[in-house]
């Protein structure tokens, strides 16, 4: 086990932060901590560094219990905060050899790996140039390049890839397999459910301060009793057609969104063809079919009864 | 290890422009208006001949004695003989301090109430008061007149001897200049600040990675304190040097003593930045204003604006003036000029010592909480 | 009336930046007027210099020295310790430093060489004075010893107490009374010119800072309001803050010189220090084109201002500053403003003669307004096409 956490609580003056929190990270794996804004995400992150005070609990790291003076375990993590974290004063790669610098005391080697980061993250181009001209997408990268240069096996990110334009967004993910490629562990937290369910092998759904549900994303959409979602392009906009398909067995809602159909199945098998059997018989047009597997938003929204999506 | 973060910290503080116009360019221009302003203030103090006007009338001429009198002080009066009417006209623009008018006796026609027209009115005191003493004797002595006494009246001797007030000249400008470098030396505690900002995860997001790397937190602070103090030095000495070399400042010749005043005094300059921004959460823009303001006040009260400020709190508060860093460094370079013992120079060099110390321990039990309240 | 509305807005947000140099001009505006405020007399008054005196010598004549120097000086009671003394000489608390050695006096009667010693500013005016005095005391006891045998120390300093009574007569010759009022005025005026050129600095340049962005500007050229429109409001925004400014800084003087501000000197010390608004308002705008952030704004403010005040006779008087200095300042319009005023402080009575050389000054001041804006007229025409 990489990560132990037993029974975390963290409280700011009023509000409980994390409120038992328990989590395991086992060895090699993608682990996905996902949840609302505001959900603990990022304290519970803090924590397990030991960054943070907390009222309770234990934190295991490599077996060993996290200390802010454990410096064996430090050496092998790397961390991606959410904020970037790089000096103005230094360039590109002034500031990966910096941080890299405080984990390997051999130059010749250092100069290697920051090479190699710098490659990691496509900065080649960018090395001799001040954080302040870096585009946003460009200053996460860096940022991500400061944390892993050191060649870490547990790499923590803690939503690395917010406000970050789409083309850097995929080097980002990809990059992260590649490091899991690599052997190191990783811990990633998202409010995106969509790259969760891309990259992670096991996920963490998280909401105020507990972890609700945990599993791989199979087994996560395995819990809730919604099956697909069914649309179907339909011209005629008959009530009564709304009334029959919501008779049929397996199917939870059906309502009319513009000229599609859209229906809510349970958990089950046929439920595309009963639907469709049922619209034939009735002798109705139909459209373009979609069938959509449930989403980790269907998880949350039915364990927690609210939207996991960012409003903002 | 240490090399390493040293001097990155180092390069980060050099490439900060805003801090190295503050701390290294603003007491160099500082000191050249200091030096514009103040190259002739002592001058204004130095006596130069005081112009008089004398009218030349009948009256004068009966009193061969007062001529005889103005022409034994030569270095005194730069004396110009001119009518009454001209007498009043130089007056009025200002090219003479007062005239002297034998008109029923004799009489002094200022502008104003000064120290030059009290000196000529103490010479005509003077005048009249010799008279009296001749008359005086003559009519006790009638044979002092015999005896030479008209001639002894203008053989004046000297019967004052001077002491030097001290090992240079009392010159109180060169107080401006100590303060100002008083003030750089403080003006370390931005560096020091921009330090604990950069290794405090609480304070910044840089801090906390920082605070991630497996390295002990003392190493990580001696470090960037050391980056503060050399850039600081750095700062100090180009200071000095524009203050010996090119303002030609007085200094007293110690460089061995200035040295290690400019290298205490920064570090006491520094920690006390780190103590401040170690001890208190508020933002960074509030830490530089508590930080500007109390080197403000210090060095005001050292007499970086008001010269005689320092010995003001000196003799009317000595407490403060021991509290005062800024004036424990000012006191230091001034005791070295005008001393010529170390005792009070070392008093200020241990007390600087105690301070310094006082605020690296305080922002090492501040900095080193290992866990953060929150982030 | 957008634009002018923006600007107002701007200067709101940077209100405690400016408020800073406001409060510290009425600081010291307070200070300076209760310091020196000892009432001007009409007549003739002796300059009193600070002096320690220490006799070891127990003696009539001593004691008499003592008695003479004290109706001409201030005596400050401070122990005779090697250390207390220098600093009181350093800062000046005293300028002079008599010690009267023992047996001084039957020395002097029984011919011996004796001397005085003492510790002074070397080369300084009190230093002249007091040497004169002691000299001419001692001088005229020893006249009386060598002419008439066998004086006790007693009768001896009677004589010389006696001719030392003997003073001239001295005539001030014009009422000093209003003079003095309108030289307090005037420092009042001159200091004024350093917190009123950096808040000008300050406020101008940071809204012209925000104007001036690239995004911005290219944000209003494309808006609905014509360039021409724009531009007057900025120009009408900036003049306002300029004038606003000058009131605030006049109020004080309202306030502590009262009717005398409505006098014709009054006026003229009103008429100088809104020229040199004006003046200096034209300058912040040059400066404010020429600087890239914040950061360099204060930096500009608090350079330009303090330096130009130094160098120009406002924190040290100009009668105080070399040549060469005044040569320098004469290049800012912070000289002409500080001698305009010294012209107007020291006036007894307001001619077109005495007033000219103001009228000049203020010419002057304002030629720097023009030259201001023409440079930066060219500097901005450069910036576009570039």
């Amino acid at each position: 086990m990489i990560i132990k956490v037993n029974n975390l609580v963290k409280r700011y003056d009023d509000l409980i932060a994390l409120d038992h929190f328990n989590l395991e990270v086992k060895e090699g794996e993608i682990f996905g901590l996902l949840g609302p804004n505001g959900s603990g995400k990022t304290t519970a992150i803090n924590c397990i560094l030991s960054l943070l005070k907390y009222d309770k609990g234990t934190i295991e790291v490599y077996g060993r219990p996290m200390a802010p003076d454990a410096y064996d375990i430090k050496r092998n993590i790397g961390i991606i905060m959410q904020n970037v974290a790089v000096f103005d004063e230094l360039t590109v790669y002034e500031n990966i050899d910096y941080f890299c610098g405080m984990y390997i005391k051999d130059k010749k080697k250092r100069r290697e790996l920051v090479e190699e980061a710098i490659e990691f993250v496509e900065l080649d181009s960018f090395r001799k140039f001040l954080p302040k001209k870096l585009s946003g997408g460009l200053l996460r990268r860096l940022n991500i390049a400061c944390g892993i240069a050191h060649k870490p096996k547990l790499i923590i990110l803690d939503e690395p890839t917010v406000a970050v334009d789409p083309q850097s967004r995929r080097k980002i993910l990809e990059g992260i397999r590649k490091l899991n490629d690599d052997g190191a562990t990783i811990v990633y937290t998202s409010h995106y459910m969509e790259e969760v369910e891309e990259i992670c092998t096991r996920i963490a759904i998280m909401d105020k301060g507990k972890v609700i549900a945990l599993g791989t994303k199979d087994e996560l959409k395995g819990m809730i009793n919604s099956g697909e979602k069914i649309t179907v392009e339909i011209l005629e906009h008959n009530p009564d057609i709304l009334e029959g398909v919501r008779s049929l067995p397996n199917i939870v809602s059906a309502e009319f969104n513009d000229n599609m159909l859209v229906a809510k199945s349970r958990r089950g098998k046929n439920n595309l063809s009963a639907l469709l059997e049922y619209l034939r018989s009735s002798q109705i047009n139909v459209g373009r079919i979609y069938s959509e597997p449930p989403t980790l938003n269907d998880v949350f929204l039915e364990i927690t009864g609210k939207e996991l999506r960012d409003h903002a | 290890m240490f090399l390493h973060i040293y001097m990155y910290r180092l390069k980060c503080i050099l490439r900060d422009k805003q801090n190295v116009f503050w701390t290294l360019m603003f007491p160099i221009i500082l000191a050249t208006l200091f030096y514009l302003a103040f190259s002739n203030l002592s001058n204004a103090e130095s006596f130069t001949e005081i112009e008089v006007g004398i009218v030349d009338n009948e009256e004068l001429r009966e009193h061969p004695e007062f001529t005889e009198a103005v022409k034994s002080v030569p270095d005194l009066f730069n004396v110009t003989y001119t009518t009454k009417e001209n007498a009043e006209k130089l007056l009025e623009d200002g090219e003479i301090e007062g005239y002297i008018h034998f008109d029923d006796g004799l009489k002094l026609f200022v502008k104003e109430s000064g120290i030059n027209e009290t000196i000529i009115k103490s010479f005509l005191d003077d005048f009249l008061q010799t008279s009296s003493t001749i008359s005086t004797i003559i009519s006790q002595n009638p044979a002092a007149v015999q005896n030479g006494l008209p001639d002894s009246v203008f053989d004046r001797t000297d019967y004052l001897k001077a002491v030097p007030s001290g090992k240079a000249e009392p010159n109180t400008v060169v107080n401006y200049f100590y303060s100002l470098i008083a003030m750089a030396c403080l003006y370390g505690s931005f560096s020091g600040l921009k330090e604990v900002l950069a290794m405090q995860g609480n304070l910044s997001y840089q801090g906390a990675r920082v605070n991630m790397a497996p390295i002990h937190k003392a190493k990580i602070i001696i470090a960037s304190m050391s980056a503060a103090v050399s850039f600081q030095l750095i700062a100090v000495t180009a200071l000095l040097v524009y203050l010996i070399a090119v303002l030609r400042v007085d200094f007293g010749n110690q460089v061995g003593y200035i040295a290690l005043t400019s290298i205490v005094s920064t570090i006491t300059g520094v920690t006390f930045g780190t103590f401040i921004s170690s001890v208190n959460r508020q933002s960074e823009g509030v830490k530089i204003g508590i930080l500007i303001g109390s080197s403000m006040i210090m060095t005001f009260l050292s007499g970086m604006m008001y010269d005689k400020m320092k010995y003001i709190v000196h003799t009317k508060v000595p407490v403060l003036s021991y509290l005062n860093p800024a004036n424990l460094i000012t006191d230091s370079f001034y005791a070295l000029y005008y001393f010529d013992t170390h005792a009070r120079f070392f008093t200020n060099i241990a007390l600087l010592c105690g301070y310094s110390v006082l605020f690296g321990t305080l922002t090492y039990l501040a900095v080193r909480r290992q866990r953060y309240a929150s982030i | 009336m957008q634009v002018y509305k923006a600007l107002f807005k701007i200067i709101h947000k940077n209100l405690p930046q400016i408020t800073i140099y406001i409060f510290s001009f009425l600081v010291v505006a307070v200070i300076m007027s209760n310091v020196g405020s000892n009432p001007a007399n009409a007549d003739f008054s002796e300059t009193r210099v600070n002096i320690a005196f220490f006799s070891y010598d127990d003696s009539a004549l001593s004691d008499g020295l003592e008695s003479s120097l004290s109706n001409i000086t201030n005596m400050i009671d401070i122990p005779d310790d090697r250390e207390k003394l220098q600093d009181a000489l350093f800062f000046r608390e005293v300028e002079y430093i008599v010690r009267v050695p023992k047996g001084f006096a039957e020395d002097l009667m029984k011919g011996k060489d004796v001397k005085i010693e003492k510790i002074a500013v070397p080369g300084s005016v009190s230093e002249v004075y007091l040497d004169n005095v002691i000299n001419k005391y001692i001088n005229t006891a020893k006249m009386y010893i060598s002419n008439m045998k066998g004086l006790s120390d007693k009768q001896l300093t009677d004589f010389v107490m006696k001719d030392l009574e003997q003073k001239a007569e001295v005539k001030l010759i014009r009422k000093v009374e209003e003079v003095s009022k309108s030289q307090k005025v005037g420092y009042h005026f001159n200091y004024m010119a350093y917190s009123l050129f950096a808040v000008l600095i300050l406020g101008v340049s940071t809204v012209m800072l925000v104007f001036n962005k690239k995004d911005l500007r290219n944000r209003n050229l494309c808006s609905p309001i014509t360039p021409k429109s724009m531009n007057t409001q900025l120009i009408l925004g900036n003049l306002s803050y300029a004038v606003l400014a000058w009131l605030i800084m006049i109020m004080p003087s309202l306030f502590m010189f009262g009717s005398f501000m409505f006098t014709a000197k009054g006026m003229f010390f009103l008429i100088n220090s809104l020229v040199f608004s004006l003046s200096a308002l034209c300058i912040s705008f040059l400066i404010s084109i020429l600087v890239k952030g914040p950061g360099a704004i204060s930096a500009a403010a608090n350079v330009i201002s303090l330096g130009s005040s130094f160098i120009s006779g406002v924190l040290v008087p100009q009668e105080l500053l070399g040549s060469t200095v005044l040569r320098i300042g004469s290049f800012t319009p912070t000289y002409w403003y500080v001698k305009s005023n010294n012209i107007i402080a020291g006036m007894t009575e307001l001619t077109l003669r005495n007033i000219t050389p103001v009228l000049y000054n203020m010419l002057i001041v304002f030629g720097f307004a023009v030259a201001s804006i023409a440079v930066a007229l060219v500097v901005t025409k450069q910036k576009r096409t570039a």
